[in-house]
């Protein structure tokens, strides 16, 4: 479905992939041969975290959901931690989603400058469990496998 | 010299931290700061001669930092390190007196590039 500007669902999450596949490349420490779209179905209690993209005309939401395994493996990836078998505490999990989501949104925000030029980002939260998609809000979603991590972009946004 | 890295995400404020040790900067005094108003606190305290940024933080953001280091006159060398940067971010940071805008992700070969000129004086 088309927005005001133009802007498909599906151009946003061509966005959200080509971004999500450069900042694991240079954040996490993937080659591109590792990240690999994957359409399976996702587990609804998979964790994540959620950031929201707002402007006059745009208000999206990206997740990047994971199991609780994965959501581990991502966080010590970004801690430049890969190979060690530690458990981090839940918050620091939570924080390194977070801010990985926050550097993908970034990146999105980047590479749609031209066609949402004022698109400002906000903070993101990490959500266990499960969001009710009401009527007022369309999804799309990106399975993806990064390195060994099964994951889920979803980007959600109000109907226009 | 003393730097003090600010970002309300611990893991970016030791990410940050572990770049510039990487680069080359181990013989500095590091201090951290969870948002633009804990990081006026700490001015007062540590007394930094450079202060690395994010943008977007609660409570107060990176630029309103800078707007209020600028306003009470305190002469601190200031980058932002952030996740996003427009043009329009980069063209308010260079106004209000930001020596750089490091975008992440960010290598220590980026960090050596916008520092060194500082960080030699």
């Amino acid at each position: 479905m088309l927005s005001a500007s133009g802007i498909t669902l599906q151009e946003w999450l061509e966005a959200v992939s080509a971004a999500t596949t450069e900042v694991a490349q240079a954040t996490l420490g993937f080659d591109r041969k590792d990240i690999v779209a994957e359409n399976a179905p996702w587990p609804e209690e998979w964790s994540g975290a959620y950031i929201p993209l707002v402007n006059e005309e745009h208000s999206l939401h990206l997740g990047l959901l994971s199991d609780t395994g994965g959501c581990q493996a991502l966080a010590r990836a970004f801690l430049g931690m890969n190979g060690e078998d530690i458990e981090l505490p839940s918050a620091d999990v939570a924080d390194a989603i977070g801010e990985l989501v926050n550097i993908v949104a970034g990146n999105v925000q980047t590479r749609m400058s031209g066609r949402a030029p004022t698109l400002q980002i906000g903070l993101p939260i990490f959500i266990r469990g499960y969001i009710e998609i009401t009527e007022a809000i369309e999804e799309a979603t990106l399975g993806l496998h990064i390195g060994p991590v099964p994951a889920v972009f979803r980007v959600l946004r109000q109907r226009p | 010299m003393k730097i003090l890295i600010v970002d309300d995400s611990k893991a970016m404020r030791m990410i940050v931290k572990a770049t510039m040790l990487r680069a080359g900067y181990k013989e500095h005094i590091y201090e951290e700061a969870t948002n633009g108003k804990e990081a006026l606190e700490t001015i007062g305290r540590f007394g930094p001669d450079l202060i690395l940024a994010d943008w977007n933080m609660p409570e107060m953001s990176g630029i309103e930092l800078l707007e209020a280091i600028k306003k009470q006159g305190l002469q601190i060398k200031f980058g932002f390190v952030t996740a996003v940067g427009s043009p329009l971010m980069r063209q308010k940071a260079e106004e209000e007196g930001a020596l750089f805008l490091i975008t992440k992700p960010f290598t220590p070969e980026i960090f050596q590039k916008a520092l060194n000129p500082i960080l030699s004086c």
